[in-house]
């Protein structure tokens, strides 16, 4: 259990920065899941709770999902259920029960970087961008890269209009997925993420191109490019060999699926 | 820390440390429907609702309680015991240990959605770990209280 002495509670976006900066070592509380499997004592935690950032607004482009919006809040939202055929309400409805989602939070999911996290992959097909206090807005595969120390307020999904599809491979209803992907096809061409490596998600760029430059003509040449450029380590769910193998799978499945997306 | 506590409808005064979880708070009020499993966030016996949401209170610390509307299983007595009698009828009581927490999920059913099927009820009730896994029983036993309730015409 995480335990702590204090708890600070900042009630503004630019108080929450200060304390951060003058306690470099303090950790965040969002959601606070998880914090149950470790046992690390702290002086002080900063809760975020107190910064209004539980919502979800509309723009006449964008979605704007505060960083303590729930993983339920996302989940019932009903402009996601149609978002990419809803693709986030799918990706989140995964993650273990109501309870669980109804406290983790959305900010709590993207700014821990998880690599066994379902959304985030569905997140960067959504072309997503995150809003930092102090260094503003970046793509989020910008932000997965990241490492200064700073506050994600928001998570912005654009209302653009593009094929996408994800899938996540788990041993069992509620576990982890051991992996996971998604697909984006929009006016850039394809863009392919694959997480669960078990490492946080990147971008198979060459994968992508492939595909891009040369059509679903050259899935096989894209596969291979794949697992040569996706880097797979072994962990207590699967073995290295066992996730590239089945990252072929994944990504064949999420083409044809994008692909179908297209016609209809 | 000293706090307000908005519980099953009553405010109440408590002394609490700064990393204290709702569970150990609920207990020490004497909410002992409450109960610990795993202490990992898995196992659901210790679903309370917040502001009429399910939540894990293992796992929930008190300080972030304040100013939102605690309901127990205590709070919902009346109810509780329909729901208990239909469960037992199924023969889904078994252990007991995890039928309060499960319980919880089960009225929050019931408030959720208008007629829930039982995919509806299940996604409810994955949350919710039986170790004797009485999960059938759980389900006809729940749909059997749905109905109940629906004969009563008790609103959510």
């Amino acid at each position: 259990m995480l335990m702590y002495r204090q708890v600070l509670q900042p009630s503004t976006l630019e108080e929450a920065v200060e304390l951060m900066k003058k306690q470099k070592w303090t950790p965040l509380l969002a959601g606070g899941c998880w914090i149950g499997l470790g046992t690390r004592k702290y002086p002080a935690v900063i809760d975020l709770s107190g910064l209004n950032l539980r919502y979800i607004k509309e723009t006449e482009s964008d979605y704007h999902v505060g960083a303590m919006a729930t993983q339920g809040d996302v989940e019932q939202y009903e402009a996601f259920k149609t978002l990419g055929k809803g693709i986030l309400p799918k990706a989140i409805h995964t993650i273990l029960g109501v309870q669980f989602r109804n406290m983790a939070t959305m900010g709590g999911s993207v700014a821990a970087r998880f690599g066994f996290s379902d959304i985030i992959p569905s997140l960067l097909a959504l072309d997503a961008r995150v809003r930092l206090q102090e260094n503003g807005e970046m793509s989020l595969l910008e932000y997965l890269s990241f490492t200064a120390r700073d506050l994600l307020v928001e998570i912005i999904i654009p209302k653009k209009e593009q094929s996408v599809a994800a899938l996540a491979f788990r041993k069992s209803v509620s576990d982890f997925p051991y992996l996971s992907g998604a697909i984006c096809k929009n006016e850039t061409g394809y863009h392919i993420y694959v997480g669960g490596r078990p490492a946080r998600a990147i971008e198979a760029v060459k994968a992508g191109q492939i595909l891009t430059s040369q059509g679903t003509e050259a899935l096989a040449l894209c596969l291979d490019a794949l697992v040569e450029e996706v880097r797979f380590q072994t962990n207590s769910h699967a073995s290295a060999e066992y996730r590239q193998a089945m990252a072929k799978v994944m990504v064949k499945r999420l083409v044809q699926e994008v692909e179908q997306w297209t016609c209809n | 820390m000293d706090v307000q506590l908005k519980i099953n409808g009553k405010v109440t005064k408590v002394s609490i440390e700064p990393d204290e979880m709702l569970i150990k708070t609920l207990r020490r009020e004497g909410f002992y429907s409450v109960r610990c499993g795993c202490d990992t966030m898995n196992c659901g016996l210790c679903t309370v609702w917040i502001d009429g949401d399910t939540i894990l209170s293992c796992s929930y610390p008190t300080f972030r309680a304040v100013g939102h509307e605690i309901t127990t299983l205590e709070g919902l007595a009346e109810e509780a015991a329909i729901l208990g009698d239909c469960l037992a009828s199924e023969g889904a009581d078994q252990c007991g240990y995890c039928t309060t927490g499960m319980m919880m999920s089960a009225m929050a059913v019931r408030r959720k959605y208008e007629n829930p099927t039982e995919e509806e009820i299940r996604d409810y009730l994955v949350g919710n770990l039986c170790r004797c896994t009485g999960y059938e029983s759980h389900m006809r036993g729940i749909v059997k209280y749905l109905e109940v309730m629906k004969s009563q015409e008790v609103a959510p």
